[in-house]
């Protein structure tokens, strides 16, 4: 693995560009996700009961149809959509945060501590997520706050090794050394050196893990253990459409529509940013 | 490095992180709030006096202290014995041992497909422009629509369009839970295999006459295993502590609805079994694939360690 030599504003000019295609799009969709809610003109109450309306296929009314209780499943797409995906992101964003007070850490702590840092950060990497999320959500309970908590506390050490490796290799290069030798350390080192190698890996990355960590979250709400009814969650309303299906097929497009484009979405930008770096030694997992 | 020192290391390393998974599992089992023997009782019946409470945690033998409780299944471990199900009283070991087959199953006949198809998909893509549009798009679905969504999609579109679905459905647990395996292993394999193709005795064998298999065979597989070793252990692990999601979809009962049963219901030594298993097997599978590569390729490690 070997990272090019770029300055940062070279990197910045190219991550504008990006910005402009695949991540600006990921960008007004989030803003949307978050704003749509709000318009009550567009989005009636979605926990209204109407027994009177169940199963409604789709129509000028309810756009997406009504569910088994009579509920609009078009706003209840739209505010599980925000749920889903704004926790999926804070979770992610969250684990990060972790994962790189623990990577720094490992890198420059005594051995005495960063030994067994590192023995933590391998078994838990150890651990299937899954498992360890439904775990946790046991312990911190199945609020939406409980499952972001779950989801972050799984991600960090994926993130603890991916920045310690990614630091690793990038204080190696030569051209890094070879400022050194001139002099440049501390905080210009890393500006001018380092943070442009390492920003679109970094970034790319947190894309992926984004996408997984709302795949995650609709996950466990299919389980049945995550965000409990009446919240309104992609995972859990598909589970809740699952026996249905040959009733009323039109419950699963909502939120199976939802999660195809928003990971599309975060897939996307993560390719781009992958691009921008001519990056492709790395794997993801 | 000589092989000794090697082994000696890797060993130590694989012991540690058994060790610490097992640590970790205490820790978070006795995090869990609440008491299993209530829940236990409140599920079978309305009355619940305390008399009948501290009974079942008699049952149970919650009433001792943590650390005698902990300090009680770490030695029942080292004779397999992993304690009692709360919910059927059977031994985990059983209970794991009757789920393990199913499990198994799907995780090898899943590997089984997806490891050729990966290998074969790259290899075809950086040949035939039309393969690589076909394996492209097949992985973009495979990387997009999450497995439960995939699973539930599927199972429609099947008993819609096939009259005699039912000679079908056993094979579609294998392909939910691959397509996505593949959509990875797809884009891994075919970045390394562009790079190998790139390399300079790639072109020398090709300039040698050798047939195409030849040159696969003999030339870029070895190449390429290393780097692909690592991420087929990785998944094996995973996909042997249970494929939760396609097993709740397509009602298998295999090691992840075990969990997730077990997880509904707070039944502690059946959650501490199945998370050791799994932490366990991984960390064996990682040491193996250690071995493995230092094998297929001493100059990689030599420069590792």
């Amino acid at each position: 693995m070997e990272y090019k030599l770029r300055s940062l504003k070279a990197i910045l000019s190219n991550v504008q560009s990006a910005c402009k295609q695949s991540i600006g799009l990921l960008l007004i969709f989030l803003i949307f996700l978050v704003l749509l809610p709000s318009l009550t003109a567009i989005v009636s109450d979605p926990y209204k009961i109407d027994l009177k309306q169940r199963l409604l296929p789709p129509s000028g009314e309810f756009l997406l149809g009504t569910d088994s209780l009579g509920r609009c499943l078009f706003s209840r797409t739209i505010i599980g959509g925000r749920n889903t995906v704004i926790s999926g992101l804070s979770a992610t964003i969250l684990g990060a945060i972790i994962g790189t007070v623990i990577a720094l850490a490992s890198l420059k702590a005594p051995s005495l501590v960063k030994e067994p840092l590192m023995v933590i950060i391998d078994s838990c990497l150890a651990l299937p997520d899954l498992l360890l999320i439904l775990v946790l959500t046991l312990i911190l309970g199945n609020s939406i706050f409980g499952v972001v908590i779950s989801i972050a506390l799984s991600n960090w050490p994926w993130w603890a090794r991916f920045i310690r490796n990614l630091l690793i290799v990038a204080y190696a290069q030569d051209y890094v050394v070879a400022s050194r030798a001139t002099g440049i350390s501390g905080f210009r080192l890393f500006k001018s050196y380092i943070l442009p190698q390492i920003l679109p890996p970094l970034g790319s990355a947190f894309f992926v893990r984004s996408a997984r960590s709302i795949v995650l979250f609709g996950g466990i709400g299919f389980l049945g253990l995550g965000v409990q009814p009446p919240i309104p969650e992609w995972g859990s309303m598909i589970r809740d459409a699952m026996p249905l299906i040959p009733v009323a097929p039109w419950i699963m497009v909502g939120p199976s529509v939802g999660f195809t484009i928003t990971v599309m979405l975060f897939q996307w930008a993560a390719a781009s940013m992958r691009d921008l770096a001519n990056y492709r030694n790395y794997t993801f997992i | 490095m000589d092989t000794a020192r090697f082994i000696y290391t890797s060993l130590l390393r694989t012991l540690i992180m058994v060790f610490t998974v097992t640590l970790a599992c205490i820790v978070i089992v006795t995090l869990i709030p609440g008491d299993p023997g209530e829940l236990a009782l409140r599920e079978a019946s309305e009355a619940v006096s305390e008399e009948k409470i501290r009974e079942i945690r008699q049952l149970f033998g919650l009433e001792s202290p943590v650390f005698n409780r902990s300090l009680n299944w770490i030695k029942g471990i080292l004779v397999l014995d992993f304690g009692k199900s709360y919910r059927t009283g059977e031994p985990v070991l059983k209970e794991i041992g009757s789920r393990l087959p199913f499990t198994m199953k799907l995780a090898f006949g899943t590997l089984l497909w997806v490891i050729p198809c990966s290998l074969l998909g790259a290899w075809g893509s950086v040949k035939f422009k039309a393969v690589r549009w076909i394996t492209s798009s097949i992985s973009l679905l495979g990387l997009v629509i999450p497995d439960y969504v995939l699973g539930v999609l599927i199972l429609l579109l099947v008993s819609i369009a096939l009259k005699d679905f039912e000679n079908v459905i056993p094979f579609l647990p294998y392909l939910v839970l691959g397509l996505p395996i593949t959509a990875f292993y797809f884009y891994v394999t075919y970045t390394v295999i562009t790079q190998a193709l790139n390399s300079d005795y790639i072109r020398f064998a090709y300039a040698k006459g050798l047939s195409e298999w030849a040159i696969f065979f003999r030339h870029v597989f070895p190449c390429i295993l290393p780097s692909l070793l690592a991420v087929w252990a990785i998944s094996l692990g995973r996909l042997l502590s249970g494929a939760v999601v396609v097993e709740i979809v397509f009602g298998l009962p295999g090691l992840g609805r075990l969990f997730v049963e077990a997880v509904f219901s707070r039944d502690y030594p059946v959650i501490e079994a199945v998370v050791l298993w799994s932490g366990w097997v991984f960390a064996f599978l990682i040491s193996i694939t250690d071995a493995l590569l230092y094998y297929s390729n001493p100059t990689l490690m030599r420069s590792h360690f």
